[in-house]
């Protein structure tokens, strides 16, 4: 355990100054800001919302909807390409792997730092929600959502998102660290991504499809939600562990 | 592998004194046998050179004792420790730089030594130390971004004794240097057993980067070892070369092929690879007795460069003629 907690903190400084790391931050605010703008646009709905929570609650729909459809699954797919790119500008394997460090340390803690890395995005997502509602309450009194956010009920919307995205973090965190090429990493998650729109409207089997999983956990009023996030969880701690063996047996060269 | 193999070579190295040793190591690519059989042994203390042209196996054999790559057949001890069973743990002792060393441009060079420190878990302050002994203090918080390539290469160093190694594996450390780099990367290299105890592998595709710095030598090349020794007993293993100018040179040629020596010539003269004086004579009498005029005769000593050059050519004449 002594050792995962080390390569997971030599993972974490090299993120310092990356690109990855100000992805974070970036890749949610865009969304919710996008969300923002369009509300504040469009000005106040015509028909009053029934609760202040219900108001609240549509404007996180909306956010999430857009975060776990479109941004999500690319923020993955850049975010894995971004750190598997850092091992391998100059075949930095050659030299992780020559340490006295197991090797499934090293993949293991690459995998436990995007899934932190998108989970810290979820929250960042969340809090800009809610940041967006209050000033929305002044710039756009007939939203309607006044008063304390149901900030859980917001939370958990998000949180959902992030679990079933477990599967795509570790095959797009497998590809990007198999292979060196940058574009092949980008190339299947956005196809993966825009593929997705399709195969979601199949009610057999948009549901096992891999990058629509977040969105799987939304639509149709979330009644697919308990699959989704139960087999993004499972299906990402299986292909974790099949992507850690791979590497661990692989020659370096 | 048989089982007395096994056990003859667990008893041989009973001694603590080797650092490396291989046991009939063989790996293929393919078709491509790029390590064959490669029995190599390096004693504790010493810098051992390993010697041979491109594409020879040094590379291969180098991940194969740092457990980068897996052998087909054969074994690695490495402080009389099977890498096999040993595992990772065999490799606290052992630091490495493989080629152009893998920095994280955008971090500076201390941020670099940190990354692999908290890997290691070894203390900070070997972090000044070996940006001590590679003289990178003033530069360590620049961006490795904006390093020469000496300063990495010395960075690169600088990684592979963070833990403070009993074993440095060096691949081609010298390479893309200048000669102050090339300069500079040798005194390290050759202060490192004397100041830190350390044995020292340094590959290397020319003899003259490693004859200056290296107590021992192994050369290898078309995957199988070649020499193995000091840098005394490969001088002891320097030819002689005849040079002879004739009036017949084709025909000078044929008698002396017919009669087994190896032949080097060119229009003017002729050069022969010969071990004595005696030989020289003997030469010189097998021509005059075939009506051939000698003008001239002299012995010239073939340079270590040119030792070198002769074992790993010949090796590649032989596998011509095996095909």
């Amino acid at each position: 355990m002594n050792v995962l907690l080390r390569a997971v903190s030599a993972e974490m400084l090299k993120m310092k100054r990356t690109l990855a790391l100000w992805m974070v931050f970036i890749a949610p605010m865009v969304v919710v800001v996008l969300s923002f703008l369009q509300i504040y646009m469009q000005g106040a709905p015509k028909k009053l919302q029934a609760s202040a929570d219900e108001a609240w609650l549509r404007l996180a729909m909306g956010i999430t909807t857009l975060w776990a459809f479109l941004m999500l699954p690319l923020y993955i797919t850049l975010e894995t390409a971004l750190l598997g790119g850092l091992e391998h500008v100059e075949k930095q394997w050659k030299q992780l792997f020559a340490l006295p460090v197991p090797r499934w340390t090293i993949y293991t803690a690459k995998l436990l730092i995007c899934t932190a890395l998108i989970a810290a995005s979820t929250i960042v997502l969340w809090a800009g929600t809610v940041a967006a509602g209050l000033v929305l309450q002044h710039l756009v009194p007939g939203w309607g959502n006044s008063g304390i956010p149901p900030w859980w009920a917001m939370l958990q919307m998000a949180l959902l998102t992030w679990l079933a995205s477990w599967l795509i973090i570790a095959l797009q965190t497998w590809i990007s660290l198999r292979w060196r090429s940058f574009a092949l990493a980008v190339g299947i998650g956005m196809s993966g991504t825009v593929v997705g729109f399709i195969v979601m409207q199949s009610e057999q089997w948009g549901k096992f499809y891999p990058w629509a999983l977040p969105m799987t956990t939304m639509a149709g009023e979330g009644k697919n939600m308990p699959f989704a996030v139960a087999y993004g969880i499972v299906g990402g701690i299986i292909l974790g562990i099949i992507g850690c063996w791979e590497m661990t047996r692989r020659d370096v060269l | 592998m048989s089982q007395n193999n096994l056990d003859a070579f667990d008893s041989t190295s009973a001694g603590n004194d080797t650092a490396i040793k291989t046991h009939h190591l063989t790996r293929h690519f393919g078709k491509l046998t790029a390590v064959k059989d490669l029995s190599i042994e390096v004693a504790r203390g010493c810098i051992y050179g390993f010697l041979g042209p491109n594409g020879s196996g040094k590379t291969t054999t180098i991940r194969i004792l740092l457990g980068l790559i897996r052998s087909d057949e054969g074994q690695v001890k490495i402080f009389d420790k099977s890498l096999a069973s040993g595992g990772k743990s065999l490799l606290n002792k052992v630091g490495s730089l493989i080629e152009a060393p893998s920095l994280y441009g955008h971090l500076t060079g201390r941020e670099n030594l940190e990354v692999t420190r908290r890997l290691l878990a070894v203390g900070r302050e070997h972090i000044d130390r070996v940006l001590a002994i590679v003289r990178l203090e003033k530069d360590a918080n620049r961006p490795v971004r904006g390093y020469s390539l000496g300063m990495r290469q010395r960075l690169g160093l600088a990684l592979a004794m963070l833990g403070e190694p009993e074993l440095l594996i060096l691949d081609e450390p010298t390479n893309g240097l200048d000669p102050a780099g090339i300069h500079e990367m040798r005194d390290l290299i050759r202060r490192l057993p004397e100041e830190h105890g350390a044995t020292v592998f340094l590959s290397s595709h020319l003899l003259s980067e490693i004859e200056h710095i290296a107590t021992h030598i192994g050369i290898i090349s078309g995957g199988q070892l070649l020499f193995q020794g000091t840098l005394d007993q490969l001088q002891a293993q320097r030819r002689e070369r005849v040079i002879l100018k004739v009036n017949q040179p084709d025909e000078a040629l044929k008698i002396l092929t017919e009669n087994g020596w190896r032949i080097e010539h060119d229009d003017s003269r002729l050069a022969v690879l010969a071990n004595t004086p005696d030989e020289a004579s003997e030469i010189n009498s097998s021509l005059v007795r075939s009506g051939i005029d000698v003008s001239h005769l002299s012995l010239e000593r073939l340079s270590l460069e040119e030792i070198f050059l002769n074992l790993t050519g010949r090796t590649e004449n032989a596998e011509v003629n095996a095909k």
